[in-house]
């Protein structure tokens, strides 16, 4: 099987998305390949800030000049998913003061807004602070979200003719003559491979960027560093909050939707696959978190994910947090003298549309489009559910859309307000509804299972509309929510005390004591 | 005359708080809130076996000596199932069934169940009956989906088809039903009528029909009668999501009974902590509004619960504590052993509890009595996986009854 | 005493939503949620919908609006979840919004009049026998549904022109027998419905106290504050609380205990001051700390051997209905402790576990009917007792069963004083 395109985007995180977009907009038929669901590698696994800048300032001005123009381009192009939280920097105690002089002076060298309010008045918007912070500042940080980003972006590709491909993994790249000429992608759930041609490939698959560029025979060093982001079950900021100190380990908190996100850690690892949370990543954060809201480490924890850094040195650089966090567009003909391939590697989820910008530059010269980019005005479309919302994210708008609505729709997942219609439609739209982690794929298109009870009581119901629908079998429905109570249990297992083990209990209690679902595994014929 | 204090309204609980009663003395039962009642299944599960359940049990206990079955003894166990139909018969709620077999039931999922002992109305979906059925609910009930059910059970070699009723009434306001909303519903005759009306040309020879455990909640009409004598077929209750409606039904039938004795059930009352004299439990504090209140007792109960319930109290440095005596804990060590990656598995955590001795009272490590006038009863004690052993109800009732009478 | 810091997190009441785990007990329980298609229960509009309000921004919720307040959630609840507190405090934003949108809504001008219920009582006391004909004639009720939305059914007292507290300075300190010397003291807190409705229930607290060797103390106080928090209306209840504070703390501060007679103004003075309307001072401890129910303090004179027990036998058989508020003092049954010392005396405990009026709910005109459906068990049971006398310590719950149920309905406090053989008004 043979599909013919202009360019082939690889990796389906902001980067990828951001670039195909910006083809597509320059009349590029476009493919973006992803290995499983949008939002997969790094882009879905981080902390939801917009950066203005202000964490790398000091140390890394160049990025921190990227980070707040971006920042800006971002808020027009897609206020759907933005909510604008604005952000702090505090000096706690345990942060040295002298330190806020350096990076104030630093914020404004960059072009960062960055204002010092009185403690007090920084108190009474967040009364949970810190009262012992010692200064205060207020920046243009906002709070996003990667999963409306992304399917705004792959909605929009799609609109303009591109396709979005899928669960399906680039097995090797078709080489000719010493130039890319395409990849051959396999189904990862029927295992059906197929070949799509293309001029012009971009490696756009950040953490396993290296990995892709060797199939071509390109080096491309990529350090993946593991960062581990715990989720509080309660919203007790609404701004975010980040310590006035040389960056570390858990000195930003994040109101994103109805839970509070606190990062990160820094942990070298070999594979990028590598997304497993140890017990002491997730007690940095409580005891960090301590630090700027007094009583952290006693609220509900909800959830615990890693996700992997792409850090990129062009030759022995730096590592961890001093490692630079700008990006390269490498454009392998000059650099490896292997023609149609390019990579774009580095940066962070602020600078997606920018790396883009200069990825699909690079591209477009080379097959001799003219059209310039358009990405800076385009306004991404906004897919949310329910479908009739407003035009600028805020906390309350699905707890509105559910109270003023006339008619009954059973709320599915009664912790995120999904309703049935919501549930059916994204149900119809998915590609491979069949597949076991279909509850997964729709759990990111709508919160489904990500509130406090972790898919306790959504999951059955949610298997049972989707089998109620007719095009999945009891097998396969079954299948599914075995696959998402296993996801489930894998962000809760690292929490595991207080009231989320009352509530992990509890959910088993469901699936096991009362739906019998470990029962359940594949018959006989089904296996064969 | 003894005093006892029972913490904790949980069916250990409640069951305690009988047993004692029927001893004499005054009993209270002072609890934070209500227990596993209405989360339960409604099925009294003792032990996950097929064939014969009393050489099983028999078996069970030689191998498990420190199991609570062992300790409480098996005569325990029998005693408080009859204590329990005496309980619920006056409440015209009829449990069958006895420790010879389980039971083979179906779950809302289409798998199925072992249990020794169940509420009448499930009788009729025995799996160990090979006639087919008819699994039906309500159309659009997010709680429910019979379709999933009878297509998972046909999976599994048994014969079953589905169907769905219209209940408008479900429709009437914008928000969700509750199975109890379900409950209330079936307890009309008219609802029944109707409901009859629109199985029965769905039945297409099926020999029982299944729905979900919803058939009334009044005390004293067995609603799934009626409504097998309406379709001409046996009908029986299938338990879904919380909140349980067989649960509540038994809930309400104890209350009712220890009302009617004079036992003082009060609710949002927690104890929080307990005073000692040496190894007698003198009492234990219940914070009011403002200022406390020492609740005393000649013997106390503990019902209250185990993890989950927040009879053993935990933190993210892993501490794990029995919340009011601060008894020794059976425990695995730091958090990361407690759970293993397995979603569905048999974790460690769930042997976590209160050592006892055959008297229920709390041990320590070196097997001393640490409080003499205290016993331990349900998911608070070790040395038992409930939800892997098929014995959550099983322990409770053992172990509660004894609590109450020894 | 010192507090012990609490971390500014930890204190909201708010923040016991992270407790929940979704079980719905709560909604099982609640007894408005049987009763009508409009409230999804206390689960959906407590810690389920908290989690999506924003608290620089106006409450976007309606159904709110028919929680009524009960409590039973929060006693029902296995994990400490302050549900039914949850949304009162979520009531106030939801009306802080109502307030901004529909100002001129006659419901919001309906709910902050019925938040003013002592001034209703001063203003119509004062012309009481108009007052009381006006509230009971046909039309004018009718009138007063059809513009404000007060229930024409809805239960009012009557009005009186002479007030308790006049009763107390003029009459009865005339009329009393000399204090005993070193006698204790203590501050008795009324509160508006003893003062303006029921003086006889006053009247028979301070005989029952002064029976067992007190001395009764009348502080000044006003209005406890909960009609209008639990209309929403917390900027109107704080006022009423600091000046009750600012009245209230000389006696806690000598130690003189506040006993107080309506079992909700005890428990706002006990703990809604600090835990919902935010007042966390000094002051708000002190006197929390010294504030009783009635009941509660007679029993603990029980437990400490000092309470006169020379009841005289009664034979009756009488159906006791224990409010909402009286559970969440968390302080179990006084009343019944105290009359199972009265000998003869059968007391019934109905086992209901609310009467439907909670508060102002009931009278509202679009909550009427909901009110009247969930105390309809209870009524049943009164009369089916055939009792010609119930007992209730909450004064619009007294009102409610007595219209509901035609049984003439007292405080515990009226019934121990006849049994004492004080010259009282017959129980």
């Amino acid at each position: 099987m043979k599909q013919d395109f202009d360019v082939l985007v690889i990796g389906g995180g902001a980067t990828g998305g951001g670039t195909a977009l910006d083809l597509a907009l320059r009349g590029l038929r476009v493919a973006l390949i992803e290995r499983a669901d949008l939002t997969d590698g790094t882009s879905g696994r981080y902390h939801g800030l917009l950066h203005s800048g202000g964490r790398y300032a000091v140390r890394d001005p160049e990025s921190a000049r990227e980070c707040i123009e971006e920042n800006r381009i971002l808020r027009k192009i897609v206020p759907h998913a933005i909510e604008d939280t604005g952000g702090f920097f505090v000096t706690t105690p345990d942060d040295d003061p002298a330190y806020a002089d350096t990076w104030l002076a630093a914020c404004h060298a960059c072009g960062i807004e960055a204002e010092e309010i009185p403690v007090s008045a920084a108190l009474k918007q967040e009364p949970v602070l810190n009262p012992g912070m010692s200064r205060a500042f207020r920046v243009p940080d906002a709070s996003s979200d990667s999963f409306d980003v992304l399917t705004a972006l792959g909605l929009a590709i799609r609109s303009l003719g591109g396709e979005v491909l899928t669960y399906q993994e680039v097995v090797g790249l078709e080489m000719t003559g010493g130039a890319v000429a395409g990849a051959v992608v396999r189904n990862r759930r029927t295992g059906e491979q197929q070949r799509l041609v293309a001029p012009a490939v971009v490696n756009a698959a950040g953490a396993w960027a290296g990995q892709i560029a060797a199939m071509a025979g390109c080096p491309v060093i990529v350090r993946p560093s593991k960062g581990t982001m715990v989720a509080m079950a309660y919203r007790f900021v609404n701004t975010i909050i980040n310590r006035c100190h040389k960056p570390g380990d858990g000195d930003i908190l994040v109101p994103v939707g109805t839970v509070a996100v606190i990062g990160t850690t820094s942990v070298d690892v070999a594979d990028p696959n590598d997304t497993a949370v140890q017990g002491w990543e997730v007690q940095k954060m409580l005891v960090e978190g301590e630090k700027m809201v007094p009583g952290f480490s006693q609220v509900r924890a909800l959830r615990a994910w890693a996700g992997v850094r792409p850090l990129y040195e062009e030759s022995g650089g730096a590592q961890g947090r001093e490692a630079k966090r700008t990006f390269a567009v490498l454009e392998h003909a000059q650099r490896d003298g292997v023609e149609g391939f390019v990579t774009v590697v580095g940066g962070k989820f602020t600078t997606y549309r920018l790396m883009a910008e200069r990825a699909a530059d690079v591209v477009a010269a080379r097959l001799g489009v003219t059209k310039p980019c358009l990405t800076k005005d385009f306004v991404l479309p906004d897919a949310r559910l329910p479908l009739v919302s407003p035009k600028t994210h805020w906390l309350g708008y699905r707890l509105e859309a559910v109270e003023s609505a006339k008619d009954g729709d059973a709320l599915i997942c009664e912790c995120e307000l999904v309703a049935r219609s919501d549930f059916e439609h994204a149900a119809r739209e998915h590609a491979d509804v069949i597949a076991p982690w279909v509850l997964d794929d729709l759990r990111r298109e709508l919160r489904l299972g990500m509130g406090p009870c972790q898919g306790g009581f959504c999951g059955y119901r949610a298997a049972g509309i989707l089998h109620e629908m007719g095009n999945v079998t009891a097998a396969q429905a079954t299948s599914a929510l075995a696959d998402f109570v296993q996801r489930r249990w894998r962000g809760q297992r690292p929490l595991l005390w207080g009231h989320s083990l009352r509530q992990a209990l509890l959910d088993e209690h469901i699936y096991r004591g009362v739906l019998g679902l470990h029962r359940l595994g594949m018959t006989k014929d089904e296996h064969e | 005359m003894n005093d006892v204090l029972v913490v904790g309204a949980g069916p250990a609980g409640l069951l305690a708080a009988w047993g004692a009663r029927q001893r004499g003395g005054r009993v209270r039962l002072v609890a934070s809130g209500i227990g596993t009642t209405h989360i339960s299944p409604g099925w009294i599960g003792v032990l996950d076996s097929d064939g014969d359940l009393s050489s099983a049990l028999q078996g069970w206990i030689g191998t498990h000596p420190r199991h609570p079955y062992a300790l409480a003894g098996l005569g325990a166990l029998s005693s408080a199932l009859s204590a329990l139909r005496e309980v619920t018969a006056e409440a015209g709620l009829e449990y069958v069934g006895d420790l010879r077999s389980n039971y083979l039931l179906p779950t809302a999922l289409g798998a199925t169940m072992r249990a020794a002992v169940v509420p009448r109305s499930f009788a009729a979906g025995d799996l160990r009956d090979p006639g087919s059925m008819l699994i039906a609910g309500p159309a659009g009930w997010r709680d429910f989906y019979p379709g999933l059910c009878a297509g998972n059970l046909v999976r599994q070699g048994f014969s079953a088809h589905s169907a769905t009723f219209d209940l408008p009434e479900l429709h009437a306001g914008k928000f969700d039903a509750t199975p109890l909303t379900l409950a209330r519903l079936f307890d009309r005759t008219d609802v029944r009528e109707r409901v009859a009306a629109q199985l029965k040309p769905c039945l297409e020879g099926a020999a029982r029909v299944g729905v979900p455990a919803v058939l009334g909640l009044a005390p004293g009409v067995d609603v799934s009668i009626d409504l097998s004598e309406r379709l001409g077929v046996p009908v029986f209750e299938i338990p879904t999501l919380p909140p349980s409606v067989p649960g509540i039904r038994l809930f309400t039938a104890f209350k009712t009974a220890l009302m009617k004795a004079g036992v003082q059930i009060l609710l949002g009352m927690t104890a929080e902590r307990g005073v000692i004299e040496g190894r007698r439990a003198v009492g234990v504090v219940i914070p009011g509004a403002v200022r406390d209140t020492t609740y005393g007792a000649d013997t106390i109960v503990l019902a209250t619960g185990g993890l989950y319930g927040g009879g053993i109290t935990t933190d993210h440095t892993g501490a794990m504590r029995e919340a009011v005596f601060d008894l020794p804990l059976d425990r695995p060590g730091g958090l990361e052993s407690w759970f293993g990656p397995e979603s569905l598995g048999v974790h460690a955590a769930h042997f976590a509890g209160v050592r006892v001795n055959r008297d229920l009272q709390p041990l320590d490590e070196t097997g001393r009595t640490v409080l003499e006038n205290v016993r331990i009863a349900g998911r608070l004690l070790a040395g038992h996986a409930a939800e892997a052993e098929g014995s959550t109800e099983g322990v409770w009732l053992a172990t509660g009854y004894r609590a109450g009478c020894v | 005493m010192t507090t012990p810091y609490t971390p500014r997190l930890l204190e909201d009441i708010r923040r016991t939503a992270d407790l929940c785990v979704k079980c719905n007990i709560c909604t099982s329980a609640c007894p408005v949620v049987p009763v009508t298609d409009l409230f999804p229960g206390p689960k959906y509009v407590g810690p389920q919908a908290q989690r999506f309000r924003d608290p620089g921004a106006p409450s976007p919720d309606h159904s709110l609006d028919y929680c009524s307040g009960c409590g039973v959630c929060t006693l029902v609840c296995p994990h400490g979840v302050k549900v039914m507190e949850i949304n009162t405090a979520a009531k106030a934003e939801l009306r802080m919004r109502q307030v901004r949108e529909t100002p001129l809504d006659p419901k919001l001008w309906r709910n902050t009049l019925l938040g003013y219920n002592e001034v209703l009582g001063q203003v119509g006391g004062l012309v009481a026998p108009l007052a009381n004909a006006v509230m009971s004639f046909g039309p004018a009720r009718g009138l007063l549904e059809r513009t404000l939305g007060i229930d024409r059914q809805a239960p009012f007292p009557s009005f009186h022109f002479k007030k308790f507290r006049g009763w107390f300075f003029g009459e009865h300190q005339r009329e009393k027998p000399p204090t005993p010397r070193g006698a204790p003291k203590v501050a008795y807190f009324h509160g508006c419905a003893t003062n303006h409705y029921e003086p006889e229930v006053g009247r028979a607290i301070v005989a029952v106290l002064e029976h067992n060797g007190f001395e009764v103390v009348l502080p000044a106080q006003n209005c406890c504050g909960l009609p209008m928090q639990s209309n929403g209306n917390f900027e109107g209840a704080r006022h009423y609380a600091r000046a009750n504070l600012r009245k209230l703390s000389p006696y806690a501060g000598q130690g003189i205990p506040i006993v107080v007679g309506g079992t909700s103004c005890g428990l706002e003075l006990k703990s809604d001051y600090q835990e919902l309307l935010g007042l966390h001072t000094p002051e708000a401890s002190l006197v929390a700390e010294h504030t009783y129910d009635i009941n509660e303090f007679l029993r603990l004179q029980h437990e400490a051997g000092r309470l006169k027990t020379d009841f005289k036998p009664d034979g009756r058989n009488i159906p006791y209905h224990t409010s909402c508020h009286q559970k969440l003092h968390r302080i179990g049954r006084p009343a019944l402790d105290l009359l199972g010392l009265v000998p003869g005396l059968t007391v019934e405990e109905m086992g209901v576990d609310c009467c439907g009026i909670t508060g102002t709910y009931g009278y509202k005109h679009e909550k009427y009917a909901i009110a009247q459906a969930v105390g309809k068990p209870l009524f049943d049971r009164i009369k089916a007792s055939g009792a010609s006398l119930a007992i209730c310590d909450n004064e619009t719950c007294r009102w409610n069963l007595a219209a509901s149920t035609g049984v003439r309905v007292v405080h515990t406090v009226q019934v121990l004083a006849e049994a004492y053989g004080l010259d009282q008004a017959p129980a």
